[in-house]
């Protein structure tokens, strides 16, 4: 019997989910397998429709989550078996090896400095754009602000064969190469997953040449290149010169609505965070034309529509309702014939830009169907969790005590996702109020 | 028999032949009155394609009338016209109609007698010949329309979201501003079927499924052109065919019934083994490979190099194949062009024969044929069930078994054009380039677009062969030549046909930038095995 609450996933949604119920004074496991909690929204530079700086409103949320007394974060962990029912889950958690004390590290980043192989490995937390060393901090921003030692490439863990530079330059000792993955059990009552997203991998389109031409990057690198605190320190660069874009067109619906890729649902945030994108560029220089190629502008939600106007109208951004047939480059000059037929006037045209920006899909993140059969939970025809009742029941799946929240049940933005996690709180807070009341034996259950 | 009057289909030349023949009338001269006169104004007008039409409808003889040699009042017309009645006639050979049929006369303007008597002679030899044996034939029911309701149903083009990536994706639409496969789905959501039914832009489709490859909602564009021209044949339209029209000529005279061809003369006389039936064994399609040899002549296709190579391949790798002496054309592109009731005459009798033959594998070297016996002939014929296989598909599995051993050393760069029909249909993409790779010497290197992404030779099913046809050719044959290779290779004849039609004539520029040899995957592979043309 357990008043404790486990929370799978660390991104806004799981924060916002910890947050609210610690502040009820219920206790709160968060794992995230990553080592840094933030997930997405973490990587973002701005979000819609106001153009905050993402991490300025998340990275308060993150601290104070994992600084919360009810709440205990367990970054590089993930969930391995689930036993029991609503009140008396038996959870067991792999917390990997960071090698590094969490309570020793202050971050400094000197292990990082001295690593031999520093500058040597892409960043993945960077899409690939700037470089790591094998141990490292994940961003800037991390939560916990800690050192990990990637096991794959640390020659040492790798290959038993390093000078250890990175031992030398820690002074605080933090570095512990003898740290071996632990499996715990934990006892919760109810369990909430808020797992998030991945994106689509658009090297399958191959009509639009990702990963054959270097100027077609997708919207994920994208944030990465304009954020202030990315590889490039906010200057758009193009991958082939290091030039500023100065034309840059956005390919909606790339892998969404699509039958092909098995993803035929719409993830509504695209024309908006694709809007974003675009006045981004033109708020960092404004002789940068921006075409936005759309199937259909999907603008839903409050300011929305607005926000779209404001992009053709003060960011002069070009909406062309068309879906490209084929990106064919410019051996010469790197850049992007974008080849469109224009629906709205008719007429096959070629675009030429220096940047292609692919609005990439949600989709649901790997290992999801590998969680939803330790849970027990149900998967829907595309692979996201799925709640007993989308309308009435957003939050509860077929097993009692575990629910779900965010863009693991179906693509959503930042506010849907806050709004998701605390409905989830609040769901698993009756649950275990509920559980308590029936329960023969509930005093002493919780903490 | 004694009643039998032939009917002879005479086209005469203006200036001559036609002339002669009125002199012969006014001169009060008897000649038979068997013959239907037809004038035009130079013997060199006559196509093939007007002969085999005449016998198509069942004419017993052809006589086509020009000037004596060097009197020809367009220079040279006759002697195109002597050509292509030789040329005619071979085909009237394949097709067991006998080229006795067909006769070709230099008449002048004075020559009554000349002309009486030649028609005296024709009509005796014809009438021992006896009738166009396609005239018996019966003419099956026209197969039930689908209607554009269920045409849009069957294609999914409800599910049309009017994106435009097909027409961007179109060749034919980036050369065509009246082209766009996303206008023609919007006119049928629009129920202006009539538009589409009488324009001309149901005739300029390569149904090459580029579009169909990237539609995020999977409309099958192709097949919605395919069954709207069937729907168009209804009304009598049809669109511009290559050749005006002998190939579909011939392609219907097999769809009838009473022929007795004989197809198997070209094997006469070639070292290579081959059957005309076997219990559970291997079948070779060798469908329209010698007509086209004829038809495309003038071109150098050279198309029966591919049947003869494939069957020496077989040969090599252990098989006799069996080749029918009845074969019929497979139907593709009578099914493609609208005519669905000769296409399915045609899957009859090749089904017919085929079962006869009691094989159990059909090895084709054409990617039409392929995609026709094995996905077109099920929906026509009743438990249709026998394996249809390419023959790159062939050589990929025993190579994989280790049973493949090459012989000559090839030593060129080469690169690949996928047919759209034995890629985007069939899905066969790695197998033929696993076969190039694995000849000696031979490097692949890949055009900009290859693959699901290739891009078509121009021209499906002998329609719409023009300006835009020669400018998608001629891109293509540019992106080759910017790979370096030596070789272009293909393994559909039509690939082959219309890329070397495309470099037989003038191109704009300099011919450097397109000129490319190029060669089937059969000839490349039978020579590396010592058993091509050359041996």
């Amino acid at each position: 019997m357990s008043g404790s609450i486990l929370i799978i996933g660390g991104g806004v949604c799981g924060i916002q989910a910890a947050l609210d119920l610690g502040d009820k004074g219920r206790h709160v496991y968060l794992v995230e397998k990553e080592p840094s909690i933030g997930g997405r929204m973490a990587l973002l530079d701005k979000v819609f429709p106001t153009n905050d700086c993402s991490i300025c409103i998340l990275a308060p949320k993150m601290i104070t989550c994992f600084n919360h007394p009810n709440v205990d974060v367990l970054t590089c962990s993930e969930v391995v078996e689930v036993k029991g029912k609503v009140g008396d889950f038996k959870v067991k958690v792999r917390r990997k090896a960071r090698y590094v004390d969490e309570d020793k590290c202050t971050g400094c980043g000197s292990c990082a400095e001295e690593c031999v192989l520093a500058g040597k490995i892409p960043d993945e937390w960077n899409q690939g754009f700037g470089t790591r060393a094998a141990a490292y901090i994940p961003f800037m921003q991390a939560v916990p602000r800690v050192a990990i030692i990637d096991p794959e490439r640390c020659l040492l863990l790798a290959k038993d064969k390093c000078k250890k530079k990175c031992v030398e330059a820690c002074q605080r000792g933090a570095i512990d190469f003898e740290q071996k993955d632990v499996v715990e059990t934990i006892d919760v009552g109810a369990i909430i997953v808020a797992t998030g997203l991945t994106i689509y991998d658009p090297t399958d389109v191959t009509e639009y040449g990702y990963g054959r031409f270097d100027n077609v990057i997708h919207s994920m690198e994208y944030e990465r290149l304009i954020n202030a605190s990315g590889p490039t320190g906010g200057h758009l660069k193009r991958r082939s010169d290091g030039e500023r874009p100065k034309r840059i067109a956005y390919i909606q619906c790339v892998g969404a609505r699509d039958v092909r890729s098995g993803h035929p649902y719409c993830c509504s945030v695209c024309c908006m965070y694709a809007t974003k994108d675009a006045m981004l560029a033109y708020m960092h220089h404004n002789d940068t034309k921006n075409y936005i190629l759309y199937t259909d502008i999907r603008a839903f939600g409050r300011g929305f529509d607005e926000y779209i106007k404001r992009g053709k109208e003060e960011y002069c951004i070009e909406y062309i309702r068309a879906r490209p047939g084929e990106i064919m480059e410019d051996p010469e000059t790197n850049n992007l014939f974008v080849w469109y037929d224009d629906t709205e006037s008719c007429g096959v045209k070629n675009l030429e830009v220096d940047m292609v920006v692919l609005s990439v899909a949600f989709v649901p993140p790997p290992g999801l169907k590998e969680l939803a059969s330790v849970l027990g939970i149900n998967i829907d025809e595309y692979e996201f969790f799925k709640a007993i009742d989308d309308m009435l029941a957003p939050m509860d799946t077929n097993v009692p005590g575990i629910y779900i929240a965010g863009a693991c049940t179906r693509p959503m933005d930042v506010t849907d996702a806050v709004t998701q996690g605390g409905a989830a709180a609040d769901r698993a807070a009756q649950a275990i109020k509920e559980f308590g009341r029936k329960s023969p034996a509930k005093a002493g259950a919780g903490r | 028999m004694a009643s039998f009057e032939p009917e002879i289909v005479a086209f005469t030349c203006n200036w001559c032949a036609y002339a002669g023949a009125d002199y012969a009338g006014v001169s009060r001269i008897q000649y038979p009155a068997n013959v239907r006169i037809i004038r035009v104004m130079c013997s060199g007008r006559v196509e093939p394609s007007f002969i085999l039409k005449a016998f198509e409808e069942g004419a017993d003889g052809v006589l086509v009338g020009g000037c004596h040699e060097a009197d020809c009042h367009y220079i040279s017309g006759n002697l195109k016209a002597r050509d292509r009645v030789e040329s005619t006639k071979e085909l009237l050979a394949l097709l067991g109609l006998g080229p006795e049929r067909l006769r070709i006369k230099w008449v002048n303007a004075n020559e009554g007698e000349a002309f009486a008597s030649e028609m005296d002679d024709f009509v005796k030899v014809l009438s021992k010949l006896g009738q166009n044996p396609l005239k018996k034939s019966r003419k099956s029911a026209e197969p039930a329309v689908p209607g554009f309701e269920q045409i849009m149903k069957s294609t999914d083009a409800y599910l049309c979201v009017e994106c435009g990536k097909c027409t961007a994706s179109c060749p034919v639409a980036r050369r065509d501003e009246g082209f766009s496969p996303r206008a023609t789905v919007e006119e049928s959501l629009e129920k202006r079927h009539t538009e589409i039914e009488t324009g001309q832009q149901l005739w300029e489709c390569l149904t090459c499924r580029t579009c169909e490859q990237r539609c995020p909602y999977n409309v099958r564009f192709s097949d919605f052109i395919r069954d709207s021209r069937i729907e168009a044949r209804t009304l009598g339209l049809d669109g511009n065919p290559t050749q005006s029209g002998q190939m579909y000529s011939w392609m219907r005279m097999m769809a009838k019934d009473g022929l007795k061809q004989d197809r198997l003369s070209w094997l006469d006389g070639l070292k290579v083994k081959h059957k005309s039936t076997a219990k559970n064994d291997i079948m070779f399609f060798v469908g329209c490979l010698p007509h086209f040899d004829i038809s495309h002549r003038h071109i150098g296709s050279n198309s029966l190099d591919i049947a003869r190579d494939s069957i020496a391949i077989l040969n090599a790798i252990g098989i006799t194949p069996v080749v029918l002496s009845d074969e019929r054309c497979c139907g593709h592109d009578l099914l493609y062009s609208g005519d669905a009731r000769s296409f399915k005459e045609l899957a009859k009798k090749n089904a017919r024969a085929i079962r006869a033959a009691e094989v159990k594998k059909i090895a084709v070297s054409c990617p039409e044929g392929y995609q026709t016996l094995s996905q077109a002939y099920p929906s026509v014929i009743k438990g249709w069930d026998v394996k249809v296989i390419h023959i790159s598909e062939l050589l990929a599995e025993r190579m994989e078994a280790g049973k493949l051993k090459f012989k000559k050393d090839i030593n060129l760069k080469v690169t690949y054009q996928d047919p759209c029909r034995l890629g985007r249909y069939m899905g066969v993409y790695s197998e033929p380039r696993k076969v190039i790779e694995a000849l000696p010497g031979v490097e692949l290197v890949e055009m900009e677009h290859h693959g699901p992404d290739a891009v078509c030779c121009g021209v499906s099913s002998w329609i719409s062969c023009g300006a835009t046809a020669k400018s998608i050719q001629l891109s293509r044959l540019s992106e080759a030549r910017a790979t370096n290779a030596d070789l272009l290779v293909t393994s559909c004849p039509k690939c082959l046909i219309h890329f070397r039609c495309a470099l037989s004539g003038k191109v704009p520029g300099e011919k450097d930038d397109f000129e490319i040899a190029i060669e089937d995957l059969t000839s490349l592979v039978a020579n590396a095995l010592g058993v091509g043309g050359d041996n």
